[in-house]
Protein backbone atom coordinates (compact mmCIF):
# COMPACT_ATOMS: atom_id res chain seq x y z
CA UNK A 1 0.00 0.00 0.00
CA UNK A 2 2.57 2.51 1.12
CA UNK A 3 4.74 1.61 -2.08
CA UNK A 4 1.77 1.94 -4.31
CA UNK A 5 1.32 5.96 -2.74
CA UNK A 6 4.45 6.68 -3.18
CA UNK A 7 4.76 5.18 -6.66
CA UNK A 8 1.55 7.55 -7.27
CA UNK A 9 2.87 10.45 -5.55
CA UNK A 10 5.86 10.81 -6.87
CA UNK A 11 4.09 10.63 -10.59
CA UNK A 12 2.14 13.80 -9.52
CA UNK A 13 -1.17 11.49 -9.36
CA UNK A 14 -3.83 13.18 -6.93
CA UNK A 15 -5.08 9.68 -6.63
CA UNK A 16 -2.04 9.02 -4.18
CA UNK A 17 -3.29 12.34 -2.27
CA UNK A 18 -6.50 10.33 -2.23
CA UNK A 19 -4.74 7.33 -1.07
CA UNK A 20 -2.41 8.81 1.48
CA UNK A 21 -5.26 10.87 3.09
CA UNK A 22 -7.20 7.79 3.54
CA UNK A 23 -3.93 6.12 4.98
CA UNK A 24 -2.94 8.71 7.21
CA UNK A 25 -4.95 11.45 7.01
CA UNK A 26 -6.40 11.15 10.52
CA UNK A 27 -2.97 10.53 11.99
CA UNK A 28 -1.38 13.83 10.42
CA UNK A 29 -4.51 15.65 11.07
CA UNK A 30 -4.26 14.51 14.70
CA UNK A 31 -0.67 15.74 15.10
CA UNK A 32 -1.65 19.56 14.09
CA UNK A 33 -4.53 19.71 16.32
CA UNK A 34 -1.85 18.41 19.02
CA UNK A 35 0.69 21.19 18.31
CA UNK A 36 -1.72 23.40 17.07
CA UNK A 37 -3.98 23.67 20.08
CA UNK A 38 -4.56 27.04 21.76
CA UNK A 39 -7.76 29.06 20.75
CA UNK A 40 -5.28 31.25 18.98
CA UNK A 41 -4.25 28.59 16.78
CA UNK A 42 -7.20 26.71 15.59
CA UNK A 43 -8.01 29.42 12.77
CA UNK A 44 -4.71 28.55 11.08
CA UNK A 45 -4.80 24.68 11.52
CA UNK A 46 -6.32 24.14 7.75
CA UNK A 47 -3.50 26.49 6.84
CA UNK A 48 -1.12 23.51 8.26
CA UNK A 49 -3.29 20.82 6.73
CA UNK A 50 -2.71 22.30 3.40
CA UNK A 51 1.18 23.42 3.94
CA UNK A 52 1.81 19.27 5.33
CA UNK A 53 0.36 18.09 2.39
CA UNK A 54 1.80 20.19 -0.56
CA UNK A 55 5.41 19.98 1.50
CA UNK A 56 5.00 15.69 1.58
CA UNK A 57 3.74 16.19 -2.66
CA UNK A 58 7.11 18.29 -2.94
CA UNK A 59 9.48 15.99 -1.00
CA UNK A 60 8.08 12.90 -1.49
CA UNK A 61 11.43 11.93 -3.81
CA UNK A 62 13.34 12.64 -0.58
CA UNK A 63 11.50 9.87 1.62
CA UNK A 64 13.48 6.76 1.93
CA UNK A 65 11.79 3.54 2.46
CA UNK A 66 14.82 2.05 4.03
CA UNK A 67 14.91 4.90 7.02
CA UNK A 68 11.66 4.91 7.98
CA UNK A 69 7.88 4.59 7.57
CA UNK A 70 6.01 6.38 5.30
CA UNK A 71 3.82 7.63 8.81
CA UNK A 72 7.09 8.33 10.67
CA UNK A 73 8.39 10.35 7.67
CA UNK A 74 4.87 12.37 6.96
CA UNK A 75 4.33 12.63 10.95
CA UNK A 76 8.23 14.66 10.98
CA UNK A 77 7.30 16.28 8.38
CA UNK A 78 4.12 17.78 10.14
CA UNK A 79 5.65 18.41 13.37
CA UNK A 80 8.15 20.60 12.16
CA UNK A 81 5.89 22.20 9.76
CA UNK A 82 3.45 22.97 13.10
CA UNK A 83 6.34 24.01 15.15
CA UNK A 84 7.16 26.34 12.48
CA UNK A 85 3.67 28.20 12.11
CA UNK A 86 3.74 28.20 16.16
CA UNK A 87 6.76 30.52 16.00
CA UNK A 88 4.88 32.52 13.08
CA UNK A 89 1.77 33.04 15.35
CA UNK A 90 3.78 33.59 18.22
CA UNK A 91 5.91 36.50 16.02
CA UNK A 92 2.57 37.94 14.19
CA UNK A 93 0.64 38.00 17.39
CA UNK A 94 3.95 39.59 19.45
CA UNK A 95 3.47 36.80 22.42
CA UNK A 96 6.26 37.42 24.92
CA UNK A 97 7.86 34.85 26.61
CA UNK A 98 7.35 34.41 30.37
CA UNK A 99 9.21 32.56 33.00
CA UNK A 100 6.17 31.20 35.05
CA UNK A 101 7.97 29.31 37.15
CA UNK A 102 8.59 30.94 40.96
CA UNK A 103 11.41 29.38 41.70
CA UNK A 104 13.32 31.00 38.25
CA UNK A 105 13.27 34.12 39.87
CA UNK A 106 16.42 35.16 38.25
CA UNK A 107 15.69 36.56 34.55
CA UNK A 108 18.45 35.00 32.35
CA UNK A 109 20.01 37.17 29.32
CA UNK A 110 19.30 34.62 26.52
CA UNK A 111 15.74 35.13 27.32
CA UNK A 112 15.43 38.35 27.64
CA UNK A 113 16.75 38.49 23.65
CA UNK A 114 14.31 38.46 20.72
CA UNK A 115 16.08 35.86 19.17
CA UNK A 116 15.22 33.50 21.89
CA UNK A 117 12.34 32.15 19.56
CA UNK A 118 15.28 31.03 16.84
CA UNK A 119 17.51 29.47 19.81
CA UNK A 120 14.78 27.12 20.61
CA UNK A 121 15.06 25.52 16.41
CA UNK A 122 18.30 23.80 18.05
CA UNK A 123 16.06 21.79 20.45
CA UNK A 124 14.84 18.57 20.07
CA UNK A 125 11.59 18.83 18.73
CA UNK A 126 9.55 17.96 22.06
CA UNK A 127 11.65 20.61 23.86
CA UNK A 128 11.04 23.19 21.06
CA UNK A 129 7.04 21.93 21.30
CA UNK A 130 7.36 21.83 25.43
CA UNK A 131 8.92 25.31 25.01
CA UNK A 132 6.70 26.94 23.25
CA UNK A 133 3.58 26.27 24.98
CA UNK A 134 5.37 26.94 28.51
CA UNK A 135 6.91 30.21 27.57
CA UNK A 136 4.82 31.58 25.55
CA UNK A 137 1.32 30.18 25.64
CA UNK A 138 1.71 29.88 29.87
CA UNK A 139 0.81 26.36 29.96
CA UNK A 140 0.76 24.39 33.25
CA UNK A 141 3.48 21.99 33.47
CA UNK A 142 0.55 19.93 34.33
CA UNK A 143 -1.45 21.13 30.83
CA UNK A 144 1.61 20.09 28.83
CA UNK A 145 2.43 16.66 30.49
CA UNK A 146 -1.47 15.56 29.52
CA UNK A 147 -1.28 17.24 26.17
CA UNK A 148 1.73 15.10 25.26
CA UNK A 149 0.93 12.21 27.29
CA UNK A 150 3.91 11.99 29.46
CA UNK A 151 4.50 12.38 33.30
CA UNK A 152 5.15 16.30 34.82
CA UNK A 153 8.21 15.45 36.11
CA UNK A 154 9.72 14.62 32.42
CA UNK A 155 8.13 17.98 31.33
CA UNK A 156 10.39 19.55 33.98
CA UNK A 157 13.73 17.59 33.18
CA UNK A 158 12.82 19.02 29.03
CA UNK A 159 12.66 22.60 30.52
CA UNK A 160 15.80 21.93 32.61
CA UNK A 161 17.87 20.12 29.89
CA UNK A 162 16.76 22.48 27.41
CA UNK A 163 17.31 25.53 29.43
CA UNK A 164 20.91 24.60 29.98
CA UNK A 165 21.32 23.58 26.49
CA UNK A 166 19.99 27.14 25.15
CA UNK A 167 23.02 28.71 28.06
CA UNK A 168 25.75 26.68 26.39
CA UNK A 169 24.47 27.79 22.73
CA UNK A 170 24.00 31.58 23.88
CA UNK B 1 -33.17 40.12 16.89
CA UNK B 2 -31.45 37.17 15.54
CA UNK B 3 -31.61 34.18 17.39
CA UNK B 4 -28.04 33.35 18.13
CA UNK B 5 -28.89 29.09 19.34
CA UNK B 6 -28.34 27.35 16.42
CA UNK B 7 -25.00 29.53 15.81
CA UNK B 8 -23.61 29.07 18.72
CA UNK B 9 -24.68 24.86 18.88
CA UNK B 10 -23.14 24.43 15.42
CA UNK B 11 -19.76 25.93 17.23
CA UNK B 12 -20.26 23.34 20.58
CA UNK B 13 -20.33 20.43 17.38
CA UNK B 14 -17.18 22.12 15.31
CA UNK B 15 -15.06 22.39 18.61
CA UNK B 16 -16.48 18.73 19.39
CA UNK B 17 -15.28 17.93 16.42
CA UNK B 18 -11.87 19.24 16.40
CA UNK B 19 -11.06 17.71 19.81
CA UNK B 20 -12.62 14.52 18.45
CA UNK B 21 -9.73 11.41 18.58
CA UNK B 22 -11.67 9.21 16.38
CA UNK B 23 -10.68 8.47 13.05
CA UNK B 24 -11.49 10.66 10.26
CA UNK B 25 -15.13 10.04 8.48
CA UNK B 26 -14.72 9.47 4.88
CA UNK B 27 -16.84 12.58 4.42
CA UNK B 28 -13.95 14.43 6.62
CA UNK B 29 -11.49 12.78 4.20
CA UNK B 30 -12.95 13.36 1.44
CA UNK B 31 -13.04 17.54 2.34
CA UNK B 32 -9.31 16.73 3.37
CA UNK B 33 -8.60 15.16 -0.20
CA UNK B 34 -10.63 18.35 -1.96
CA UNK B 35 -9.76 20.89 0.09
CA UNK B 36 -5.28 20.12 -0.34
CA UNK B 37 -5.85 19.28 -3.51
CA UNK B 38 -6.81 22.53 -4.94
CA UNK B 39 -4.08 24.00 -2.16
CA UNK B 40 -1.52 21.74 -4.26
CA UNK B 41 -3.02 22.44 -7.70
CA UNK B 42 -2.68 26.19 -7.05
CA UNK B 43 0.53 26.04 -5.47
CA UNK B 44 2.43 24.84 -8.77
CA UNK B 45 -0.22 26.38 -11.32
CA UNK B 46 1.51 30.16 -9.57
CA UNK B 47 4.78 28.86 -10.09
CA UNK B 48 4.21 28.33 -14.00
CA UNK B 49 2.78 31.67 -13.89
CA UNK B 50 6.06 33.33 -12.04
CA UNK B 51 8.25 32.79 -15.56
CA UNK B 52 6.56 35.24 -17.04
CA UNK B 53 6.37 37.73 -15.03
CA UNK B 54 9.39 40.63 -15.30
CA UNK B 55 12.12 40.85 -13.53
CA UNK B 56 11.55 42.62 -10.29
CA UNK B 57 8.15 41.96 -10.37
CA UNK B 58 6.35 40.76 -7.31
CA UNK B 59 2.80 39.38 -6.85
CA UNK B 60 1.02 41.25 -4.25
CA UNK B 61 -2.34 39.09 -4.47
CA UNK B 62 -5.01 37.27 -6.23
CA UNK B 63 -8.56 37.44 -6.73
CA UNK B 64 -10.20 34.40 -7.81
CA UNK B 65 -13.58 34.30 -9.66
CA UNK B 66 -16.01 31.42 -10.07
CA UNK B 67 -19.23 29.87 -11.24
CA UNK B 68 -20.83 29.13 -8.23
CA UNK B 69 -20.44 32.74 -6.48
CA UNK B 70 -21.26 36.62 -7.15
CA UNK B 71 -18.88 37.00 -10.28
CA UNK B 72 -20.30 37.53 -13.73
CA UNK B 73 -20.39 33.58 -14.89
CA UNK B 74 -21.32 34.40 -18.61
CA UNK B 75 -17.90 33.64 -19.73
CA UNK B 76 -17.62 30.60 -17.76
CA UNK B 77 -21.01 29.07 -18.19
CA UNK B 78 -23.08 27.62 -21.34
CA UNK B 79 -21.69 28.00 -24.72
CA UNK B 80 -18.87 30.68 -23.97
CA UNK B 81 -17.89 28.30 -20.90
CA UNK B 82 -17.46 25.15 -23.60
CA UNK B 83 -13.89 24.57 -23.90
CA UNK B 84 -11.69 21.50 -25.68
CA UNK B 85 -8.91 20.95 -23.19
CA UNK B 86 -5.75 19.59 -25.87
CA UNK B 87 -3.01 18.71 -23.21
CA UNK B 88 -2.50 16.39 -21.37
CA UNK B 89 -1.93 18.92 -18.40
CA UNK B 90 -5.02 20.95 -19.25
CA UNK B 91 -7.17 17.10 -19.82
CA UNK B 92 -6.00 16.09 -16.22
CA UNK B 93 -7.39 19.42 -14.88
CA UNK B 94 -10.55 18.78 -16.06
CA UNK B 95 -10.66 14.74 -14.62
CA UNK B 96 -9.26 16.41 -11.40
CA UNK B 97 -11.59 19.67 -10.90
CA UNK B 98 -14.70 18.86 -13.23
CA UNK B 99 -13.73 22.69 -14.60
CA UNK B 100 -13.66 24.17 -18.03
CA UNK B 101 -13.83 27.85 -17.66
CA UNK B 102 -14.89 28.81 -14.77
CA UNK B 103 -12.02 29.17 -12.50
CA UNK B 104 -10.26 32.54 -13.52
CA UNK B 105 -7.52 34.80 -11.26
CA UNK B 106 -6.74 37.84 -11.47
CA UNK B 107 -3.40 38.68 -10.25
CA UNK B 108 -1.84 42.20 -8.89
CA UNK B 109 1.70 42.03 -9.22
CA UNK B 110 3.35 45.68 -8.58
CA UNK B 111 3.51 46.67 -12.28
CA UNK B 112 0.34 45.23 -14.38
CA UNK B 113 -3.10 42.69 -13.48
CA UNK B 114 -2.77 39.66 -15.05
CA UNK B 115 -5.95 37.65 -15.84
CA UNK B 116 -6.37 34.09 -16.61
CA UNK B 117 -8.46 31.39 -17.11
CA UNK B 118 -6.72 28.52 -15.69
CA UNK B 119 -7.60 25.55 -18.31
CA UNK B 120 -6.47 28.04 -20.83
CA UNK B 121 -3.28 29.02 -19.57
CA UNK B 122 -2.53 25.06 -18.99
CA UNK B 123 -3.56 24.28 -22.39
CA UNK B 124 -2.26 27.38 -24.38
CA UNK B 125 -0.23 29.79 -21.77
CA UNK B 126 -2.58 32.11 -22.36
CA UNK B 127 -3.13 35.34 -20.30
CA UNK B 128 -3.64 38.61 -20.39
CA UNK B 129 -1.83 41.73 -19.21
CA UNK B 130 -3.04 45.11 -18.21
CA UNK B 131 -0.05 47.85 -17.08
CA UNK B 132 -1.08 50.03 -14.66
CA UNK B 133 0.55 52.55 -16.67
CA UNK B 134 -2.42 51.85 -19.58
CA UNK B 135 -5.65 52.18 -17.37
CA UNK B 136 -6.96 56.00 -16.84
CA UNK B 137 -9.69 55.34 -14.19
CA UNK B 138 -11.00 51.95 -12.65
CA UNK B 139 -14.53 51.41 -12.21
CA UNK B 140 -15.59 50.28 -8.79
CA UNK B 141 -19.65 50.58 -7.93
CA UNK B 142 -20.72 49.43 -5.50
CA UNK B 143 -24.84 47.15 -6.21
CA UNK B 144 -27.31 46.90 -3.41
CA UNK B 145 -29.82 43.82 -3.32
CA UNK B 146 -32.25 43.26 -0.94
CA UNK B 147 -34.02 39.64 0.11
CA UNK B 148 -35.82 37.92 3.20
CA UNK B 149 -33.90 35.85 5.06
CA UNK B 150 -36.09 32.93 5.80
CA UNK B 151 -32.80 30.82 7.43
CA UNK B 152 -32.15 32.96 9.95
CA UNK B 153 -34.65 34.90 11.30
CA UNK B 154 -38.58 34.26 11.32
CA UNK B 155 -40.61 36.73 10.89
CA UNK B 156 -38.40 36.96 7.89
CA UNK B 157 -36.11 39.97 8.17
CA UNK B 158 -35.14 41.81 4.92
CA UNK B 159 -30.94 41.25 4.24
CA UNK B 160 -28.83 43.32 1.88
CA UNK B 161 -26.25 41.60 -0.18
CA UNK B 162 -23.33 43.57 -1.77
CA UNK B 163 -21.94 43.32 -5.29
CA UNK B 164 -19.37 45.54 -7.12
CA UNK B 165 -19.12 46.25 -10.49
CA UNK B 166 -15.00 46.04 -11.37
CA UNK B 167 -14.49 47.38 -14.71
CA UNK B 168 -11.48 48.81 -16.46
CA UNK B 169 -10.10 49.71 -19.91
CA UNK B 170 -6.25 48.77 -20.47
CA UNK B 171 -5.24 49.65 -24.22
CA UNK B 172 -7.70 47.99 -26.86
CA UNK B 173 -8.92 45.43 -23.83
CA UNK B 174 -12.11 45.56 -21.43
CA UNK B 175 -11.97 43.81 -18.38
CA UNK B 176 -15.74 43.93 -16.50
CA UNK B 177 -16.68 41.55 -13.79
CA UNK B 178 -18.92 41.02 -11.14
CA UNK B 179 -17.37 41.15 -7.19
CA UNK B 180 -19.08 39.61 -4.14
CA UNK B 181 -18.06 41.64 -1.29
CA UNK B 182 -14.35 39.21 -0.13
CA UNK B 183 -13.40 39.88 -3.52
CA UNK B 184 -14.40 43.70 -3.40
CA UNK B 185 -12.32 43.94 0.21
CA UNK B 186 -9.13 41.97 -1.78
CA UNK B 187 -9.81 44.94 -4.63
CA UNK B 188 -9.70 47.76 -2.13
CA UNK B 189 -6.82 46.07 -0.41
CA UNK B 190 -4.95 46.57 -3.60
CA UNK B 191 -6.23 49.94 -4.19
CA UNK B 192 -4.32 51.26 -1.51
CA UNK B 193 -1.39 49.45 -0.99
CA UNK B 194 -0.21 48.83 -4.55
CA UNK B 195 1.56 52.63 -5.13
CA UNK B 196 1.40 51.97 -9.34
CA UNK B 197 -2.87 51.88 -8.36
CA UNK B 198 -2.97 54.63 -5.67
CA UNK B 199 -2.16 57.01 -9.38
CA UNK B 200 -4.97 55.60 -11.07
CA UNK B 201 -8.74 57.25 -10.72
CA UNK B 202 -11.20 54.99 -8.74
CA UNK B 203 -14.53 55.95 -10.16
CA UNK B 204 -18.68 55.12 -10.28
CA UNK B 205 -18.81 55.17 -13.62
CA UNK B 206 -17.31 53.62 -17.12
CA UNK B 207 -14.57 55.20 -18.59
CA UNK B 208 -14.22 54.62 -21.79
CA UNK B 209 -12.06 56.14 -24.35
CA UNK B 210 -14.41 55.56 -27.22
CA UNK B 211 -17.74 56.85 -27.30
CA UNK B 212 -19.11 53.78 -29.52
CA UNK B 213 -17.29 51.72 -26.38
CA UNK B 214 -19.14 53.98 -23.53
CA UNK B 215 -22.65 53.25 -25.08
CA UNK B 216 -21.97 49.35 -26.36
CA UNK B 217 -19.45 48.06 -23.70
CA UNK B 218 -21.01 49.42 -20.85
CA UNK B 219 -22.05 47.30 -18.06
CA UNK B 220 -23.61 49.95 -15.82
CA UNK B 221 -26.16 51.02 -18.76
CA UNK B 222 -26.52 47.60 -19.89
CA UNK B 223 -27.88 47.10 -16.32
CA UNK B 224 -29.75 50.32 -16.67
CA UNK B 225 -31.48 50.19 -19.96
CA UNK B 226 -32.40 46.20 -18.85
CA UNK B 227 -33.92 47.58 -16.23
CA UNK B 228 -35.96 50.46 -16.68
CA UNK B 229 -37.22 48.48 -19.89
CA UNK B 230 -38.49 45.32 -18.02
CA UNK B 231 -39.92 47.53 -15.49
CA UNK B 232 -41.55 49.74 -18.22
CA UNK B 233 -43.13 46.96 -20.01
CA UNK B 234 -44.39 45.62 -16.47
CA UNK B 235 -45.99 48.79 -16.02
CA UNK B 236 -47.33 49.19 -19.50
CA UNK B 237 -48.92 45.52 -19.35
CA UNK B 238 -50.19 46.23 -15.45
CA UNK B 239 -51.77 49.49 -16.93
CA UNK B 240 -53.64 47.13 -20.18
CA UNK B 241 -54.91 45.05 -17.81
CA UNK B 242 -56.18 47.69 -15.64
CA UNK B 243 -58.32 49.24 -18.74
CA UNK B 244 -59.32 45.85 -19.89
CA UNK B 245 -60.89 45.15 -16.56
CA UNK B 246 -62.45 48.45 -15.67
CA UNK B 247 -62.91 50.45 -18.72
CA UNK B 248 -63.20 47.35 -20.76
CA UNK B 249 -61.17 48.32 -23.50
CA UNK B 250 -57.39 47.86 -25.06
CA UNK B 251 -55.98 44.19 -25.98
CA UNK B 252 -56.96 42.78 -22.76
CA UNK B 253 -60.57 42.90 -22.65
CA UNK B 254 -61.51 40.00 -23.50
CA UNK B 255 -59.98 38.44 -20.44
CA UNK B 256 -62.40 39.76 -18.46
CA UNK B 257 -65.10 39.74 -20.40
CA UNK B 258 -67.14 36.82 -18.54
CA UNK B 259 -70.07 36.40 -19.92
CA UNK B 260 -71.33 33.50 -21.73
CA UNK B 261 -71.98 35.08 -25.33
CA UNK B 262 -68.03 34.43 -26.19
CA UNK B 263 -68.23 30.85 -25.21
CA UNK B 264 -71.84 30.30 -27.30
CA UNK B 265 -69.83 32.19 -30.12
CA UNK B 266 -67.12 29.78 -30.20
CA UNK B 267 -68.82 26.66 -29.86
CA UNK B 268 -71.58 27.99 -32.48
CA UNK B 269 -67.82 28.82 -34.72
CA UNK B 270 -67.02 24.88 -33.93
CA UNK B 271 -70.21 23.52 -35.08
CA UNK B 272 -70.41 25.84 -38.38
CA UNK B 273 -66.58 24.07 -39.09
CA UNK B 274 -67.07 20.80 -38.21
Amino acid sequence: MEKEIVALLIGKDFLGLEKLIDLLGTDIVKCIRAILNHSDEITYRKEAENEVFYRIWQKIDHYDAQKSSLKTWCLTLTRNICLDKKRVIIRERNIIPMDQLPENTLVEDYFEKENFLDLLKHLTEEDQLIFLKYYYYQDSPNDIAKDLKMEVSQVYNHLSRGRKKIKELF
Amino acid sequence: MVNPFKTVINQFNNEINNRSTKELNAQQKRNLFNQTKMYIFLQSFIEKIKPYLEEGEEIHAYLPMTNDGQNASVVGLGLMGMYHPESPEAKAYVKDFNDLRGNRLLIFTNKKMIFTTIIEFLDQRTFFSYPYSTIKAITLKENKMTYFDWDESFPPKRVALYTYTFDFESENHIFSELLGQRDADILKRQLLEIPALQTILVTEKIYRKRTFDRVVNNPILAYKVTFYFFNILAAIVLLLFALGGFFHIGPFKFIFDLSTAIVIKSSMLFHLIS
